[in-house]
């Protein structure tokens, strides 16, 4: 187990490096620089202010510093947020973000298994056909129609939410929803057919041979199998949620950290871009090495190739 | 039709079954019938596809319905008519009064639950008793299986024991609750030879100190003649021949059970000697054949093999054979050089 995690730990930089590696050579590579978008700027004014931010320096010397910074967890200064540290802004936004994944997630997650079961149960019924319809309804209706339908109908035609912002709990209600209904459709979707699958496996023959009933066979023998396959998909699945909450809060006007990511490329800042991507990238990283553990803790077979 | 009306422990009646796919409907059993009594082993033999298995689980209500349907037939259990049983009421009779071994034991248990909690489950649910002394009854069970360390083993997952040792597990947890029936379906098939005889050799043991009745079903003659107090050979769906162990193996009289021993690789066979096999392949499930399954591959076949199906004639006491050359209007026909004249040795593994 200890040489498993070395092992990871070190993939796992390497990943890392190679994602600010990548990124900031390609972010070099879009031709013009951060500030080439500003219209009133003197020739001498931009000079200087490259100058200033040492992006007049040869690539590879940019590349060793922004490595150096790096090692330091230190991802500079914003080009376009004058006076504040990326650092400083991934801070104070992120958690945000965060916090309406996570809620997604820990309301996705039960909801789209639970969905996933019912259908497999209740197979060839209004209940499967419904929540079929469900999935299908919501892993094609893209997010940002999904999420103006809820602000219609519960914030402004019943009145239930607020339609946007950030104020308190009343107001997560409807992004959370919107960011896990796509989830929530897939999870089902997956879950109902992984359900199957596992229904026509050998051992739930014998669970059945040995007199146990519908629901015993179910709770114990189908449902921890069939989750099984779905764990490796989980790591993703939150590269996904993270990306959808970006559309998510520009909708509902949440201050994420989401518009940072959109402008910033936008706009080439530099050390933003990089911050935000190098940051989100050991996010997951470290979000996929969780998800490997747990995987090994729910099957008895990984765990011991360990 | 095959089995009298003397109260047998379990008698199957013109069972069939038919599994509905998209391609049509797939008629896997059409009309078996046997009877079993207590305490004796009854082997099912034929080739896949022969609707053995299916008959089994019908028997057992495990098919899942759909796509399988029972389109007729009845199994009676102790006089008692089981195919109206409810899946609620099945419960009670699954594990306890019946149990199922099945082919692969590599599947056959559940690869994230401990060995100890799948053999539980079943005594809890039957016998009601608390986990404590579930588990002294599992840890007995896999001790009488032969399992060395059995409290180790209690421990374990599926993955980590040997072929054998799940099959013996297996064993292990579908006698736990002393059935009266214990069906064998291929249990020696996924193991090796040497594997196979411990097998087989533990089921016997098991059956002389319980008194279960076993029905096995096998396509392995040579299981059978170590184990079978009697014999029903199956094919497209039909129970074809049918008789004590004897009867079957030293004189057979219907054409496939010929050629299946005279399939049966021998000792004393010349080793340059090609392996005799049945020509062609068995007919199609959708649409059976209007006579006789078998004609088509028959080198005996007769005109009213192609027209009409056979019934069942009586060869002896309890032998009889589903085929038109028994019938008194059929010339007589000699079967192929060697089947009756097989040495006979007695019957062990």
């Amino acid at each position: 187990m200890k040489k498993y995690i070395l092992q990871r730990v070190v993939i796992s930089l390497v990943t890392v490096w190679l994602i600010a590696t990548c990124s900031f050579f390609l972010i070099h590579a879009l031709p013009g620089d951060p500030f080439s978008t500003e219209r009133i700027m003197s020739v001498e004014t931009k000079e200087k202010m490259l100058a200033y931010y040492g992006l007049d320096r040869p690539i590879l010397e940019q590349y060793g510093t922004f490595m150096k910074n790096l090692l330091h967890g230190d991802f500079g200064y914003s080009l376009k947020n004058p006076g504040q540290s990326v650092n400083g802004i991934i801070a104070e936004k992120f958690p945000v973000s965060a916090m309406l994944g996570i809620m997604s997630w820990l309301v996705s997650l039960p909801l789209g298994l639970l969905f996933g079961i019912l259908a497999a149960r209740k197979h060839g019924t209004a209940v499967d056909y419904g929540l079929v319809a469900f999935s299908v309804l919501g892993v094609s209706v893209p997010v940002f129609i999904v999420a103006s339908l809820f602000q219609y109908l519960f914030a402004i035609k019943l009145g239930w939410f607020p339609v946007s912002r950030w104020r308190g709990w009343s107001y997560t209600v409807l992004p959370v929803l919107t960011l896990s209904f796509g989830s929530i459709a897939g999870r089902t979707r997956s879950m109902r057919t992984l359900m199957f699958e596992v229904m026509s496996e050998d051992y739930v023959k014998t669970a059945k041979a040995k007199g146990l009933s519908a629901r015993e066979i179910v709770w114990r023998h189908q449902i921890r199998n069939a989750i099984i396959p779905m764990i490796p998909t989980m790591g993703m699945e939150i590269v996904g949620i993270l990306m959808g909450s970006f559309v998510v809060e520009n909708i509902f006007s949440i201050p994420g950290i989401g518009a940072y990511f959109v402008t910033s490329v936008q706009s080439l800042d530099y050390s933003m871009t990089l911050g935000l991507t190098v940051f989100l990238g050991i996010f997951v990283v470290v979000a996929n090495f969780l998800v490997d553990l747990i995987y090994g803790l729910v099957d008895p077979r990984i765990r011991v190739a360990k | 039709m095959m089995s009298d009306k003397k109260g047998h422990l379990l008698e199957v009646e013109n069972l069939a079954v038919s599994f509905d796919t998209y391609a049509g409907e797939v008629q896997a059993v059409r009309g078996v019938g046997f009877h079993l009594d207590e305490g004796e082993t009854l082997a099912i033999v034929g080739e896949s596809g022969s609707g053995k298995s299916v008959s089994m689980k019908m028997v057992m209500q495990l098919l899942d319905m759909p796509p399988a349907r029972l389109k007729s037939g009845s199994v009676r259990y102790k006089g008692e008519e089981m195919t109206t049983k409810s899946d609620k009421e099945m419960e009670k009779y699954r594990g306890r009064e019946f149990s199922m071994i099945f082919q692969d034991s590599m599947t056959g248990l559940n690869p994230t639950m401990r060995i100890g909690r799948q053999l539980c489950e079943g005594i809890i649910k039957h016998q009601k008793v608390s986990r404590a002394q579930a588990e002294k009854t599992a840890i007995e069970m896999l001790t009488q299986v032969g399992l060395p360390n059995p409290a180790a083993i209690y421990k374990r997952y599926p993955h980590t024991l040997s072929g054998g040792q799940r099959q013996r597990v297996m064993i292990a947890m579908a006698i736990s609750c002393n059935p009266s029936i214990l069906f064998a379906d291929e249990p020696t098939t996924a193991l090796d030879v040497t594997m196979q005889a411990q097998i087989l050799k533990l089921m016997r043991d098991l059956q002389k100190k319980t008194g279960t009745a076993i029905i096995l079903v096998t396509h392995d003659l040579g299981v059978v003649a170590s184990m079978a107090d009697r014999i029903s050979v199956m094919y497209a769906g039909q129970i074809i021949e049918a008789g004590t162990a004897q009867q079957v193996f030293y004189n057979p009289s219907h054409p496939y059970t010929w050629g299946l021993l005279g399939a049966m690789p021998n000792m004393i066979q010349e080793v340059k000697e090609e392996l005799y096999s049945i020509p062609g392949t068995p007919p199609d499930l959708f649409a059976p054949p209007r006579g006789c399954a078998f004609a088509a591959r028959c080198e005996y076949c007769l005109e009213a093999c192609l027209k009409e199906e056979p019934g069942y004639y009586k060869c002896s006491d309890g032998h009889v054979s589903k085929c038109w050359l028994m019938d008194e209007r059929a010339s007589e026909v000699k079967p192929p050089e060697g089947v009756y004249t097989r040495p006979r040795k007695e019957a062990s593994v």
